[in-house]
C-alpha cells in the first residue's frame, strides 16, 4: 500500500538521519588566547597555550605553546600604533609587550594578532576598551555586617561605544581571609574544609550585573548599594568594581552557565561564547575602581 | 450523481437522530461515544458535550449502536416517520471491570475518535491501576504512549513528538493550566479522582484548536453522578484524596480534594539540613451542572492548585518557593435545534510563582503572576448527511506581570494586558461511507505587536477495508506563548508572549497514519510525523540580567524539527489488558550564538529529551477474586548529554589580582554525546474487596524500578583541587521503590 510504503522511507530517513552525529562546530584548532586589558593600566601579559586532557591534571607549562609571533594593533583618537610581543624565557608561552610601556587607552580599539610557529594558522581577536570611571562620593569604610547600612557608593558611568548601559562584576578581595573571620554562609560554604577552600572563598565575585539596576542622578551618576551576600569575611575587604567591554560580557556570561542554571537542561554544557577567531578563550579589556572596606561582626 | 441528488432530497426530509450518550450508573456525559446506524453505514461521535446528531435521515427502520470503551454495546432498533427529529438519549452499561471493551465489529468505521490521527485517550482508571511512584498520576502514564517522551524519573513533563513541555497547550474544563505541576516538577496537577476525560492531541489537531505549535491535553473534570451520592478516599505515601459526588435535584455536583501528608514525616526528621521547615502541595476540584432544560445545561467548573516550600540552608539562607494554578469554567450548552448546538464559555486562569530566596540577608525574588480571562463561543451544525460545520469565536485578555527583585530593589519589570482573538470554521465532510474529509481553517490575533495569523488545517480518513483506516493531516499551528522552564525545577516557570518585535512561533506538521483491527480488541495503530518549527523565541540562556533590555532582546529567536515513526499494539479486551508503544524520534533545534562554530554560526543540536528509540510495554491482568497484577517495563535510547573532550584554564581573567585559576571545559558541539540506554521495570498488585461492609476497598503495592537500574539522569563536571575534572554522576530512581496505597469508595 502506498501509504505504507511512504511510512517506511519516513523512517528509514529517521534511520539513516539518526546514523549521522549532531552536526558539529568541529574543533580543528585548540589554541588557547587569554589576555585581559584594564584601562589606565599598563599591557597586560598574554598566555598561549593549547588545551588538555580532560582526565588528566592541567599543567600550563605543558601547554604552552611557544615561538609565536604575537602583535596587537592599538587605533583610536591618541594613539596609532603597533605593539610587538615577545616570549619570555622563563615562562613558555607567556608573551609580554616589547618596548610599549603606554598604558592601556579607554574607548580605544586592540586588534591581536597570533601566528603559531610552523603553521599557516591564524589567530585574531578584537577588544574596544570601556571608559574609565570613578568614585565620586567617599563610601563608608567600616559596616556591621548585615547592619542597618549597606555600603553606598556615588560613581561615574562608565560609557562603551553601541551601547546603552554597562555590565559590572563585582569582586571582593578580603585582606583577612582566615576561618575565624568567615560570615555565616561563608562558613557553610567552607563546611569544616570540607566544602570549598578558603582560597576559593577569599575572592567572592558577583555574576553580572546591568547598569540600569542602579539610579541615575540627573549629574549621570549612579547610585549602588552593595549587597551582603557579597562580603564572605569579615575584616578588612577590597570591593572591585569592574565595567565590561563586549567580549568579556559574552565570555562570563557563558561561561558561568557551565557551572549550571540557566534554562539548560542539566546536562547540557555550552561552550564559552569567545570573540577570539582560530583558538579558544578571550582577548577582552575592562575598567575598574576599588574601594577598601572593613566589615565588623554584629 | 442519482447517488448524491438521492442524499439531497433524503436530508430535506429532515429527519435526524440526536441526543447525549450517559454513563448509565453516574449519568456522565461520554465524550467521543459512537452512536452507528449499521443500516446504512452512517455514524456520529459524541462531542465534548456528549451530543451526537446524525441528521439527513430518511422515515424508516434502523438498527442503531451505541459504542464507548469500557462500556456495554447498546443496540436499538428505531423507526423513525417522516419529519421526525427523534431525540434519543442513550445510557450506556459500563462493563464489570475497567478494561472490558466492546467488540470490535467489521463496520466500526468513523466513529472511532480515539484513533483518530494524533490522538491518544487515556482512560482514569488505568491511572490508577498501574504502578506509579507515590502518587498516581495523569501526565506519568501519558508518558507511555507513542510519541510521548519523559524527561527523567522526577519530571512529569510532557515533550510530545519532539516538543518541550511549552509546546503542549494544556486545558482543564476549556481553560488553560500554565503550570500543570506539583513538587516542582514531580507530578501533575490532574487529580485522577476527579478527572473524567483526558485527551491528547499530539499533532494534526484541527482547527477548533490553537494557541499550541505542538499539542493539546484537554482534559474534564466529572460531571458528578447523577444517580447517587457516592464518596471516596484514598491514603497514599505522598499524599491522600478525597471525592465526593452526587446528584441534586436539577443536575449533579462533583468535589474532589488532594493534598500532600508529609508534615507528620517531616516533623520527625526534625530540623536537619535540607529538610524543609514547611513544605505541601494541594488540589482542589469542584463540578456542579444544571439540567435547565432539556435543551439547556449549565456547568461550573473550578480548580485550585499550589504548592509551598520554605528551607533553610547554609546557616544563613532561606528559600520561599510558591507557585499555583486556579482556573474557572461557566459553560452552557444550548440546543437550538436537533441540528445546532451551541457551547458558551467563559474562562478564567490564574497562575502564580513568587520564588524567593533570602541569601546573607540579600533577598532575590522572582514574581511572575498570569491573569487570563476570556469568552468563547462554539457552534456546531449538522447540515445534513455529508457536512457537520463547527464555528468557534474566542476573545480574551491576558494580563502578566514579571518583576524581578535584588536586594528589595525592582530589577525587572515587565507589565503588558494583552487582548487576543481568534475564529475558526472547520467542516467534516463525509463523501461516502467510507471517507471523511476535515477542512478548517483559524485565524488568530495578539494585540501586542498586532500580529494576525491564519492557520489552515485539513485532515483525510479513508477506509479502504473494514478492519483498515487510513488517515493524512497537515495544517499549520501558532503559539503566542513561550514558557521559559528548566527540566529539573518547575516552581521557577514563567509564560513570556509574542510582542513588538517578537513574532509568534508557527509549524508546519505533516501525519500520516494507518489504524488496523487485527481482532476483536486488539489494534495496532502507526502514525508518521514531520514538524517545523520557526521563530521559536526563547529567553537568551546566556542573559544573566534582565535589567535595561528591551523587551525583544530578551530572546533568541531559532527554529527546529521534528520527525518520527509511532507504533501503537493495544489489547483492551478481557482480562489482560495492554500495550506496546514504540516511537523512533528525532528532533534538532537551531538558535544564534547556542552551539557556534569559531565563526559565529551556529549549528543544530538535539535537545536532551531527543531519544531516537522509545518503548513502553504496559500490561494488567486480572487474576480474579479482584486480584490484578500489572507492569511497565520502558526502554529508551540514552539522552543527549554534553561531553566535553578538552579543557583549558585560564589564569588572568577573574578581574581583579590574577591568582585565581579557572577551568573551562570544551565539546566539539552542544549534546554531543548519549547517556546509557535507559530502562526500568515497575510492577504492582492490586487487591480490591468490602470493608467491613460499609465500602469497597483496593489496596495497592507497587515496586518502582523493580530490578534497580541505576538509570542516569546526568554527569556534573568538577574541577578538584589537585586540577583533575571528576564527573559525578547524578542518578534517576536508583533504587525499587515501593509504593502502598489504601483507597475507600463508598
Amino acid at each position: 500500500m502506498r501509504i505504507l510504503r511512504l511510512q517506511l522511507l519516513a523512517v528509514l530517513a529517521i534511520i539513516t538521519a539518526a546514523c549521522d552525529t549532531t552536526s558539529s562546530s568541529d574543533l580543528e584548532f585548540n589554541y588557547v588566547v587569554e589576555s585581559v586589558l584594564a584601562a589606565g593600566q599598563s599591557m597586560p601579559p598574554l598566555l598561549l597555550s593549547t588545551t588538555g586532557d580532560l582526565e588528566e591534571e592541567f599543567l600550563f607549562e605543558s601547554h604552552a605553546v611557544s615561538g609565536a609571533t604575537v602583535s596587537v594593533r592599538v587605533t583610536g583618537p591618541q594613539e596609532d600604533a603597533l605593539i610587538l610581543y615577545e616570549e619570555l624565557d622563563e615562562f613558555k608561552g607567556g608573551y609580554v609587550p616589547v618596548e610599549y610601556d603606554k598604558p592601556v587607552l579607554p574607548l580605544h580599539r586592540y586588534d591581536l594578532e597570533i601566528l603559531p610557529e610552523g603553521t599557516p594558522h591564524r589567530i585574531t581577536a578584537s577588544t574596544v576598551v570601556p571608559d574609565t570611571f570613578s568614585i565620586l562620593s567617599t563610601p563608608q569604610a567600616e559596616l556591621i555586617y548585615q547592619g542597618s547600612e549597606q555600603l553606598e557608593m556615588r560613581l561615574t558611568r562608565s560609557d562603551y561605544p553601541g551601547r546603552d548601559q554597562s555590565y559590572y562584576i563585582f569582586v571582593t578581595e578580603s585582606l583577612d581571609p582566615l576561618e575565624s573571620n568567615l560570615v555565616p554562609i561563608a562558613e557553610a560554604l567552607f563546611d569544616d574544609g570540607e566544602g570549598e577552600s578558603l582560597e576559593e572563598l577569599r575572592v567572592n565575585g558577583s555574576p553580572i550585573v546591568n547598569e540600569d539596576n542602579y539610579d541615575v542622578s540627573d549629574d549621570g551618576s549612579l547610585f549602588l548599594r552593595y549587597p551582603w551576600i557579597g562580603i564572605y569575611f569579615y575584616g578588612a575587604n577590597i570591593v572591585h568594581i569592574n565595567a565590561l567591554d563586549d567580549n568579556l560580557y559574552d565570555f562570563e556570561r557563558s561561561r558561568a552557565i557551565q557551572e549550571g542554571g540557566s534554562t539548560f537542561a542539566p546536562g547540557e554544557i555550552p561552550n564559552p561564547l569567545s570573540h577570539v577567531r582560530g583558538a579558544h578563550g578571550v582577548f577582552a579589556s575592562y575598567a575598574h575602581v576599588s574601594v577598601r572596606l572593613n566589615v565588623l561582626q554584629q | 450523481m442519482l447517488c448524491f441528488v438521492s442524499q439531497v432530497g433524503l436530508a430535506q426530509q429532515g429527519v435526524s437522530i440526536s441526543g447525549f450518550v450517559t454513563d448509565a450508573e453516574t449519568g456522565e456525559s461520554l465524550i467521543a461515544a459512537n452512536v452507528f446506524i449499521e443500516d446504512i453505514l452512517r455514524g456520529a461521535s459524541t462531542n465534548a458535550s456528549g451530543y451526537y446528531a446524525i441528521p439527513g435521515l430518511s422515515a424508516g427502520q434502523y438498527r442503531l449502536r451505541c459504542t464507548y470503551v469500557g462500556y456495554q454495546t447498546m443496540h436499538r432498533v428505531v423507526t423513525l416517520t417522516d419529519g421526525e427529529l427523534l431525540r434519543l438519549n442513550i445510557a450506556l452499561e459500563p462493563t464489570t471491570t475497567a478494561f472490558d471493551e466492546v467488540v470490535v465489529t467489521g463496520e466500526q468505521t468513523l466513529e472511532d475518535e480515539a484513533r483518530n490521527l494524533g490522538v491518544a485517550a487515556l482512560n482514569t482508571e488505568t491511572v490508577k491501576l498501574l504502578p506509579a511512584v507515590f502518587e498516581p498520576d495523569v501526565f506519568r502514564i501519558l508518558q507511555l504512549l507513542p510519541g510521548v517522551t519523559a524527561a527523567s524519573d522526577y519530571s512529569s513533563g510532557l515533550y510530545v513528538r519532539g516538543g518541550n513541555p511549552g509546546q503542549t497547550n494544556i486545558l482543564l474544563d476549556r481553560t488553560k493550566i500554565y503550570n500543570p505541576s506539583h513538587v516542582f516538577g514531580f507530578f501533575s496537577t490532574f487529580n485522577p479522582d476527579a478527572i473524567k476525560d483526558v485527551r491528547l492531541f499530539k499533532g494534526g489537531f484541527p482547527a477548533s484548536y490553537g494557541g499550541s505549535l505542538g499539542s493539546v491535553l484537554d482534559v474534564t473534570n466529572k460531571d458528578g453522578n447523577r444517580r447517587e451520592r457516592h464518596g471516596g478516599l484514598s491514603l497514599g505515601m505522598l499524599a491522600s484524596r478525597a471525592i465526593i459526588e452526587g446528584p441534586h435535584p436539577k443536575g449533579s455536583y462533583m468535589f474532589a480534594v488532594r493534598r500532600s501528608t508529609l508534615e507528620p514525616l517531616l516533623n520527625v526528621l526534625g530540623d536537619r539540613e535540607g529538610i524543609p521547615d514547611r513544605f505541601y502541595f494541594y488540589d482542589l476540584n469542584a463540578k456542579v451542572n444544571l439540567d435547565l432544560t432539556q435543551d439547556d445545561i449549565l456547568t461550573v467548573s473550578a480548580y485550585r492548585g499550589a504548592d509551598l516550600l520554605e528551607l533553610g540552608i547554609l546557616g544563613d539562607a532561606e528559600l520561599d518557593l510558591r507557585y499555583g494554578n486556579a482556573t474557572f469554567t461557566g459553560n452552557w450548552t444550548h440546543l437550538f435545534s436537533e441540528k445546532l448546538l451551541s457551547v458558551f464559555t467563559i474562562t478564567n486562569a490564574r497562575y502564580f510563582s513568587t520564588p524567593t530566596a533570602v541569601f546573607a540577608g540579600t533577598e532575590i525574588r522572582q514574581e511572575n503572576r498570569i491573569y487570563d480571562t476570556s469568552i468563547r463561543a462554539d457552534l456546531q451544525y449538522y447540515s445534513g448527511a455529508r457536512n457537520d460545520w463547527e464555528l468557534g469565536l474566542w476573545a480574551g485578555q491576558f494580563i502578566a506581570p514579571l518583576r524581578t527583585f535584588f536586594d528589595k530593589t525592582q530589577a525587572f519589570s515587565w507589565r503588558r494586558k494583552i487582548r487576543y482573538a481568534s475564529v475558526y470554521v472547520q467542516d467534516t465532510f463525509k463523501p461516502s461511507h467510507n471517507w471523511q474529509v476535515k477542512a478548517g481553517v483559524r485565524a488568530s490575533f495578539l494585540q501586542e505587536g498586532r500580529h494576525y495569523r491564519i492557520e489552515p488545517r485539513l485532515s483525510v480518513e479513508h477506509h479502504p477495508w473494514e478492519r483498515v483506516r487510513l488517515q493524512a493531516a497537515v495544517g499549520r499551528y501558532y503559539q503566542y506563548l513561550t514558557l521559559v522552564t528548566n527540566e529539573t525545577f518547575s516552581g521557577f516557570d514563567f509564560w513570556l508572549t509574542s510582542a513588538e518585535g517578537v513574532a509568534p512561533a508557527y509549524g508546519d506538521q505533516f501525519i500520516l497514519g494507518a489504524k488496523l483491527t487485527l481482532a476483536p480488541g486488539l489494534t495496532l495503530d502507526s502514525e508518521v510525523y514531520y514538524r517545523t518549527m520557526r521563530d521559536l523565541f526563547e529567553p537568551d540562556p546566556f542573559l544573566s540580567d534582565a535589567a535595561g533590555f528591551e523587551y525583544a532582546d530578551l530572546f533568541l529567536f531559532g527554529k527546529g524539527w521534528a520527525r518520527g515513526f509511532e507504533v501503537l499494539l493495544q489489547r483492551n479486551q478481557g482480562r489482560l489488558f495492554g500495550f506496546v508503544a514504540y516511537t523512533l524520534g528525532k528532533t534538532e533545534r537551531t538558535f544564534p550564538t547556542i552551539n557556534t562554530n569559531n565563526e559565529g554560526i551556529a549549528a543544530g543540536y538535539p535537545p536532551k529529551y531527543d531519544r531516537l528509540h522509545d518503548v513502553n510495554a504496559v500490561v494488567s491482568y486480572d487474576l480474579g477474586r479482584r486480584w490484578e497484577v500489572s507492569a511497565i517495563f520502558s526502554y529508551a535510547t540514552g539522552q543527549a548529554l554534553t561531553e566535553p573532550t578538552a579543557r583549558y584554564h585560564l589564569y588572568l581573567t577573574d578581574l581583579t589580582i590574577g591568582e585565581v585559576e579557572t577551568a573551562v571545559l570544551v565539546s566539539p558541539s552542544l549534546n554531543n554525546g548519549r547517556l546509557p540506554a535507559y530502562h526500568r521495570l515497575d510492577v504492582g498488585v492490586r487487591k480490591g474487596g468490602r470493608f467491613f461492609g460499609i465500602a469497597d476497598y483496593q489496596l495497592s503495592l507497587q515496586a518502582i524500578n523493580a530490578y534497580s537500574r541505576r538509570n542516569i539522569w546526568f554527569i556534573v563536571y568538577d574541577v578538584e583541587e589537585d586540577g583533575r575534572i571528576d564527573k559525578t554522576v547524578v542518578p534517576q530512581i536508583p533504587i525499587p521503590l515501593p509504593n502502598l496505597s489504601f483507597t475507600l469508595t463508598f
